[in-house]
């Protein structure tokens, strides 16, 4: 049963990092380079290490909360993502556009969830019994 | 598969790709007492202002990356009519082109020495450069230092003449203070 939670953390990973890396590439040859602060290996490590958390944590909704388990983890999910959001927003760094920052990252934080929505029902059809 | 595998290989990746975004990046900023001095038969001088980032990592050269922005007009000759008179659009053109910027493409290690190539821009001409630096210190600060030889004529900085050298040698020294 987990082998298609696993699966699914590793699909949505793959294709985040690769709609994130064509983003964080353009944007960074086109409009500002900010590799100095957030390079894109780390944007690809981010997003496999949160998908594998991600699996494992809607793994033990569904063996918790086998009906509302979806529900659950996708309140969560959508919740987690706003507050993160606050990261680059709170972040003051010290480098050059700072303060274009967040408007480059927040989407970033965004692509992992919609991507994982949108592939979840593919993978995990049913609550576990 | 069986599960136990699974649930083994579920570890290994989430180990690894944990580590990797945690490895912090080895970033700096320029610090205070750096210098920049441009020497000739004549003028000589500084740009007292400069700023930028510095990525480096001594055991990993394509990590290493510089941006690094000189002001214009903090140049200093120690003659204030030769100070304005370089901002002017026959010398620098400061108020087109308040910076002078140098990105790296490529930093290489040669024995205790680093050759950083980049792109230099000066007056909105832009010039593939490789800086000779060497690197002291360690952990939270870095002082590179060097000299290299610039070409005014190649920039179209000032116009041929025989009162002001061509070719200036720069003398740097950058220090970076780990963010």
């Amino acid at each position: 049963m987990f082998k298609n939670h696993f699966i699914l953390s590793l699909v949505v990973a793959i294709i985040s990092s690769c709609i994130s890396g064509f983003y964080t590439f353009n944007y960074y040859k086109y409009m500002f380079d900010f590799s100095m602060v957030l390079p894109i290996w780390k944007i690809i490590a981010a997003y496999f290490s949160v998908s594998l958390i991600a699996a494992g944590l809607r793994f033990l909704f569904d063996l918790m909360f086998p009906k509302f388990s979806e529900l659950f983890f996708n309140i969560l999910l959508g919740f987690l993502t706003i507050i993160s959001i606050m990261h680059p927003i709170l972040m003051n760094g010290d480098f050059e556009m700072a303060e274009m920052y967040p408007g480059f990252a927040i989407p970033i934080y965004f692509i992992f969830t919609i991507i994982w929505l949108a592939l979840a029902p593919t993978f995990i059809k049913k609550p576990l019994k | 598969m069986k599960k136990s595998s699974i649930i083994l290989l579920y570890i290994a990746f989430l180990g690894l790709s944990t580590s990797v975004a945690l490895i912090p990046t080895d970033s700096y900023i320029v610090g205070d007492g750096h210098s920049i001095d441009f020497k000739s038969k004549d003028p000589s001088g500084s740009f007292k202002e400069m700023g930028g980032d510095i990525e480096f990592d001594e055991n990993n050269m394509d990590a290493c990356k510089f941006n690094l922005k000189i002001e214009v007009s903090s140049i200093s000759t120690g003659n204030g009519m030769q100070n304005k008179k370089a901002q002017t659009e026959e010398w620098f053109n400061a108020k087109k082109y308040p910076q002078i910027k140098f990105k790296s493409t490529k930093v290489e290690k040669k024995g205790s020495e680093y050759n950083i190539t980049g792109e230099l821009m000066m007056k909105g001409v832009t010039k593939t450069v490789t800086i000779p630096a060497t690197v002291a210190g360690s952990g939270s600060k870095l002082t590179f230092k060097g000299t290299f030889s610039v070409n005014r004529m190649d920039y179209k900085i000032g116009k041929k003449s025989d009162v002001v050298a061509d070719v200036m040698k720069i003398n740097f020294s950058v220090p970076a203070v780990k963010k």
